[in-house]
């Protein structure tokens, strides 16, 4: 019932059939409304913290820059003390879980972030059009993300596997501007998005 | 009648005529032509008239040095100015006018210049119209119409432009014979390689050249190398790509011309595209300028650089001239003669400076019936509108000056090259200095500032097999620096050719007063002369930088690529010092002129700045409520109802809030989560209030000072837990404090364990206001709302429908009032939920204008609004928010003598005395009675309102020493008003003891 009641950015975006945009040139847009975020804050130098960041989310926390680790959920790097969790599952059962004695901060972000997903052969292309950073094929790997920007937002990408997709979260408030960038942007590719105004 | 067309031979499609009108006037030329090899193959002499004298003007070059073939193309929206003939790709329909000529190119009214000349030395507007003052504005009429700088289009840009940023390995700036072989043996590597070249083909001076390379025509060698580098998928070719600007950390953009010469205007695709390169490794093989020489009348139409000659004979089969002399100091421009004769001039004469040697040039000439006469100059050219004869006069090497007996000789093409000058532009841009060779009479470019090179003719080095030996050398010392592995090259043989040295010859002098000599022109774009360098240099300027300024050598859109040379070494003579002494000018982005249009891009209209929506957007929206921006947001303003204007919009919105019940959209507050086992004392240190004293659950204002002492933002803060707080910033400044707090933090004090996240985005803030606000909100939650358990300034969890929410009891407005925060995702959906609920109580949405009238009627400040910067605590009535207990940011400040001054500027209240005239805001404050001499202004007018409740206007201001000053009439000034009586009263209008929101 909840979810009914739920409103997204970009809900003007997403195509009633299938929420995805694709176009003729080997470039599609999906937008992911049904996911939970939280942030999660710590120190890497309390192993107590990372055992139990670990146990909880039944994952690897990455501790590599500008990485991030898959399992049940996304964990993306943010900073040293700092990670992005990126979830289908349901909240409760896993903030039930994190223990009061361990110095772990953790914050909802369900409502702040809005992610979508770039895939095809000309998504480097439309991204470099306003992104400054060197994301070609040697220099941006699978498992890598960063903090960029594109266009005059700022976004988290990361590439996710070879087709290549590119995960995109952005804030809410910014995510309308990032949507009209790309169909804007994507014309050059053949993008079309199909928009439901 | 395309007359100087040659019956075959250039890279022209002979089966494609295109037709293009010029000044009105219809021509035919060919595909692959340019817009400047279609003007000469139909023998159109002039051109355009000069910037200063009108003196006629025709083609000069064929590149980017053109200084007089520049043209407005096109009409209408998609009009461009400024445009050179040389660089532009003839299309069907092109359509060009000069920019100057008034009112016709053949008869120019203000030739008078010229004919006054005497009157029109440089300087001469500085100090002509200087006097009366006011005039200044019918000269300026006048003199623009004068100018004739071509004219942007009114009506917006229909073409579509395009941002691509891209790193590479190695960039290389040009495709001639260097570039391109480096471009292949660093291709070859592995490396990723970006080679561009402004014109349409990739050759460069090879394709107007006959030579041999490695047994093939240099035409089929280019085709093989381009060939090998569209096989190579590391290697991005851009024609038609000028690199104009190079900045620190090999930050390059170029400008590439996707469809201009296509058509005017081709809907749907992009005009332009502007490449954003970050590169390792740049090398630069950009080629060289050739030189005028400078004589008298060496303007005249007619008159064309040697290298010119052959690009228009071998690149567009275009002969441009029957009867042909050439004068030279140098042995390259002999090619031009030989050329030109080949190609089937009647006469052709070379005029050389310099006495007789033996060359393979001078033979090759003699051999095609080229005529050649040695230690002589051109001193001066007969024919105004086009070149008739040249007077041709013995050159006396010993003292630099010609004999005064002149020969006439007819022509109608006068040839010259006075030696070549590398384009060290793209050098200089990156912080490179250049250094001047006393061997090759040239700027040559020294020491890279960063990771680059310079090859090829762009570095001084002439000769072909030298050039390819560059290409190769400089790509496989950058590759292999790179990491990548160097491909073995071969070394494609070339031709030798003996070549004599040049001479140097800045300027003919004769033996005769130089004064009463016909102007020498130095500077075609700017017409500036030989004579105007010496006034400068009478007239006291010495330093290079001073005298292009005084006579705007190379100041021109072509930015003194021909001119420049000519005119320091001039200047050498002039104050009879070593060209090296003279330096050269500053070299700047643009190379070439690029359109305002590929510098936006896609940044345009609704992209032009992101607007941020909250999630309750789609309901104001619905309501038709006019947004404000605020930050990059989008607020609703206000909320009319049927056919309301904004003053009664707001005052229902102002009624119902007091006396019902109102509610508002506050998500675009910035919020921050503090916490970690230092959160206490961190926060002690920001904000001025007793943090550590503050119970969970409690609430406070708080504000935050800058170092100065000054106030830099404000809001309402709670703490939630032990160690963790809620911060609220204002709209504006939330990124801005964001930033600043984890500056503190990360610099100052990084022991501290502290985090902060933002929480801007994932919360929506929805404040009910009013005396009806608990009770509406009670039928939705189980929490008690009542003052015994959640009083003022509390706050707490609770659910609505579900749904987790955050309860503040806190009041912007004065009134009982309640902000609840939830996950944005149901933000619209509880927003609905809350109208439905207090639609008995007649519930009504406000927007910013009813919070500013609220909180003005309170004396809340808006920091930004009512604070400037300038403004610490006190002076904003704030002082009972600082702790005497502990040190915090900005404190120590507040003890400056300054900061204790009696005369401050204090935030006080504002009544107009006739209780209707709303103030102004921005209105100065001035003595009531006039004073002689400049009036003392007290302050001004902050925040100014109708206040509905009241029935009459308020405003704040910022008053000197305004709390002494309550009961005092002052006069409230502004350019859009009339002056209005006000009387200075206590910050506060309304409910002056805060019964209302502290309500029980």
């Amino acid at each position: 019932m909840l979810n009914e009641n739920k409103n997204y950015a970009l809900d003007d975006f997403i195509n009633e059939e299938k929420s995805s945009l694709s176009s003729s040139q080997g470039l599609g847009i999906n937008i992911r409304a049904e996911i939970n975020f939280l942030n999660i804050r710590g120190s890497i130098n309390d192993s107590d913290f990372i055992k139990h960041v670990e146990a909880v989310f039944q994952q690897a926390l990455p501790l590599d820059f500008n990485t991030f680790s898959v399992g049940e959920h996304h964990i993306y790097w943010l900073a040293p003390d700092e990670w992005l969790v990126v979830t289908e599952h349901d909240l409760k059962p896993i903030l039930q879980k994190i223990s009061p004695e361990i110095d772990l901060y953790i914050t909802n972000q369900t409502g702040g972030y809005t992610q979508l997903i770039l895939q095809g052969d000309y998504a480097r292309s439309l991204l470099s059009k306003g992104c400054t950073l060197d994301i070609g094929e040697k220099k941006f790997l699978i498992g890598q993300c960063a903090q960029t920007g594109l266009g005059k937002a700022g976004i988290l990408l990361a590439l996710t596997d070879s087709k290549p997709s590119f995960n995109i979260i952005v804030r809410r408030s910014f995510a309308e501007y990032v949507g009209l960038w790309l169909k804007q942007c994507g014309n050059e590719f053949g993008v079309n998005f199909t928009h439901k105004h | 009648m395309q007359t100087n067309r040659l019956n075959q031979g250039g890279f022209i499609d002979r089966h494609k005529t295109l037709r293009f009108t010029f000044n009105g006037q219809s021509y035919f030329g060919y595909q692959g032509d340019t817009l400047a090899s279609a003007l000469v193959a139909n023998d159109i002499k002039i051109v355009g008239r000069s910037f200063k004298y009108h003196r006629p003007r025709g083609i000069i070059g064929s590149g980017a040095e053109e200084p007089n073939a520049i043209f407005q193309i096109g009409s209408g929206a998609t009009t461009e100015a400024g445009m050179r003939a040389t660089q532009i790709e003839l299309y069907d329909g092109l359509v060009a006018k000069s920019e100057k000529g008034w009112p016709s190119l053949s008869f120019d009214i203000a030739i008078i210049n010229d004919w006054f000349s005497k009157l029109f030395g440089a300087g001469f507007y500085y100090k002509t119209f200087m006097y009366p003052a006011k005039f200044w504005k019918i000269y300026e009429y006048f003199l623009r119409r004068m100018a004739g700088l071509g004219r942007a289009p009114k009506q917006p840009d229909p073409d579509h432009y395009s941002h691509q940023n891209i790193h590479c390995d190695i960039l290389i700036v040009g495709a001639g014979p260097a570039g391109l072989i480096a471009g292949v043996s660093a291709g070859k590597s592995g490396a990723k390689v970006i080679i561009a070249d402004d014109q349409a083909m990739f050759g460069g001076s090879l394709l107007a050249s006959k030579e041999i390379i490695g047994g093939q025509s240099s035409e089929e060698w280019i085709a093989s190398q381009v060939e090998i580098l569209k096989t190579l998928p590391n290697v991005t070719c851009l024609p038609r790509s000028t690199v104009f600007g190079y900045y620190d950390y090999n930050f390059l953009t170029i400008n590439e011309r996707c469809t201009n010469h296509l058509s005017e205007f081709t809907a749907g695709k992009i005009r332009q595209k502007l490449w954003r390169v970050r590169a390792k490794r740049v090398v630069l093989a950009q080629g060289a300028f050739e030189r005028p020489l400078v004589f008298p009348n060496n303007d005249r139409p007619g008159i064309m650089l040697a290298s010119a000659v052959s690009n228009y004979i071998h690149r567009y089969g275009v002969i441009p001239g029957k009867n042909a002399v050439l004068f030279t100091n140098n042995d390259s421009a002999y090619q031009a003669a030989i050329d030109i004769k080949t190609a089937g001039a009647q006469s052709v004469l070379i005029v050389d400076s310099r006495s007789e040697q033996p060359s393979d040039m001078v033979d090759a000439a003699k051999k095609c019936g080229v005529e050649l006469q040695f230690d002589a100059v051109i001193r001066n050219v007969i024919g105004n509108k086009s070149i008739k004869a040249v007077q041709i006069s013995a050159y006396d090497a010993s003292d630099n000056t010609c004999k005064d007996k002149a020969e006439k000789r007819d022509c109608d093409l006068l040839i010259y090259s006075g030696g070549w000058s590398p384009a060290v532009h793209l050098h200089s841009q990156s912080g490179g200095k250049n250094k001047w060779d006393n061997e090759r009479h040239c700027f040559v470019p020294g020491k890279p500032s960063q990771a680059s090179s310079s090859i090829g003719s762009c570095n001084g080095t002439w000769i072909l097999e030298d050039c390819l030996k560059e290409g190769i050398t400089c790509a496989q010392e950058m590759v292999t620096n790179l990491g990548f592995k160097a491909v073995d090259m071969k070394l494609p043989s070339s031709k030798k050719t003996k070549i004599n040295p040049m001479m140097p010859l800045w300027q003919v002098i004769a033996k005769d007063s130089s004064e009463n000599l016909p102007k020498q022109f130095v500077d075609y774009q700017n017409d500036t002369t030989v004579s105007d360098i010496y006034l400068a240099v009478r007239e006291g300027y010495t330093g290079i930088e001073h005298v292009k300024r005084y006579t705007a050598l190379g100041f021109g859109t072509d930015q003194g690529k021909l001119g420049n040379i000519n005119g320091m070494a001039i200047l050498g003579q002039a104050l009879k010092k070593p060209i090296e002494q003279i330096g050269t000018t500053t070299f700047r982005p643009a190379y070439t002129p690029v359109t305002f249009g590929v510098v936006a891009g896609e940044d345009i209209d609704e992209m032009f700045e992101p607007t941020r929506k909250t999630a309750i957007h789609d309901f104001h929206a619905d309501r038709k409520a006019p947004f404000e921006i605020v930050g990059q947001w989008l607020r609703p303003w206000y909320f009319p109802e049927d056919n309301e204007d904004m003053l009664s919009a707001v005052s229902r919105e102002c009624i119902a809030a007091r006396s019902s019940l109102g509610i508002m959209d506050a998500s675009t507050l910035g919020k921050i989560d503090v916490c970690g086992k230092d959160a206490v004392s961190f926060l002690e240190k920001i904000y001025t209030h007793d943090v550590a004293k503050m119970a969970i659950g409690q609430c406070a204002y708080g504000i935050m000072l800058g170092e100065d002492g000054m106030i830099k933002d404000d809001g309402v803060m709670a703490r939630l837990g032990e160690n963790h707080f809620y911060l609220t910033t204002t709209t504006g400044g939330a990124a801005n404090v964001m930033s600043w707090l984890e500056q503190w933090l990360q610099t100052e004090w990084p022991h501290l364990d502290v985090y902060m996240t933002s929480l801007t985005d994932h919360l929506s803030t929805i404040a009910l206001v009013g005396p009806n606000s608990r009770r509406v909100l009670q039928t939705l939650v189980n929490t008690d709302l009542s003052a015994e358990f959640f009083p003022f300034m509390r706050t707490c969890k609770s659910e609505i429908a579900g749904i987790a929410i955050d309860l503040y009891r806190v009041s912007f407005s004065g009134e009982l009032a309640f902000e609840v925060n939830v996950n944005s995702n149901f933000a619209l959906h509880l927003w609905n939920l809350l109208m439905k609920a207090g639609k008995d109580f007649g519930i009504t949405p406000y927007g910013t204008e009813t919070m500013h009238v609220l909180r003005a009627e309170k004396g809340f400040i808006i920091v930004g609004q009512d604070t400037d910067g300038s403004v610490n605590p006190l002076d904003a009535g704030l002082g009972w928010l600082i702790s005497k207990e502990k040190d915090f940011l900005g404190k120590r400040s507040l003890e400056r003598a300054d900061s204790l001054r009696k005369d401050r500027k204090q935030l006080v209240g504002l009544l107009s005395v006739d209780n209707k005239s709303v103030i102004p805001e921005g209105a100065q404050l001035i003595e009531k009675k006039a004073t002689s001499g400049p009036t003392p202004m007290y302050g001004h007018v902050s925040s100014s309102y109708y206040s509905p409740i009241l029935g009459h206007p308020i405003a704040l201001a910022l008053v000197q020493s305004g709390r002494n000053r309550y009961g005092e009439k002052l006069l409230a000034v502004s350019s859009d008003a009339k002056a209005i009586e006000v009387s200075i009263t206590k910050p506060i209008f309304y409910d002056l003891k805060g019964e209302q929101q502290r309500v029980e």
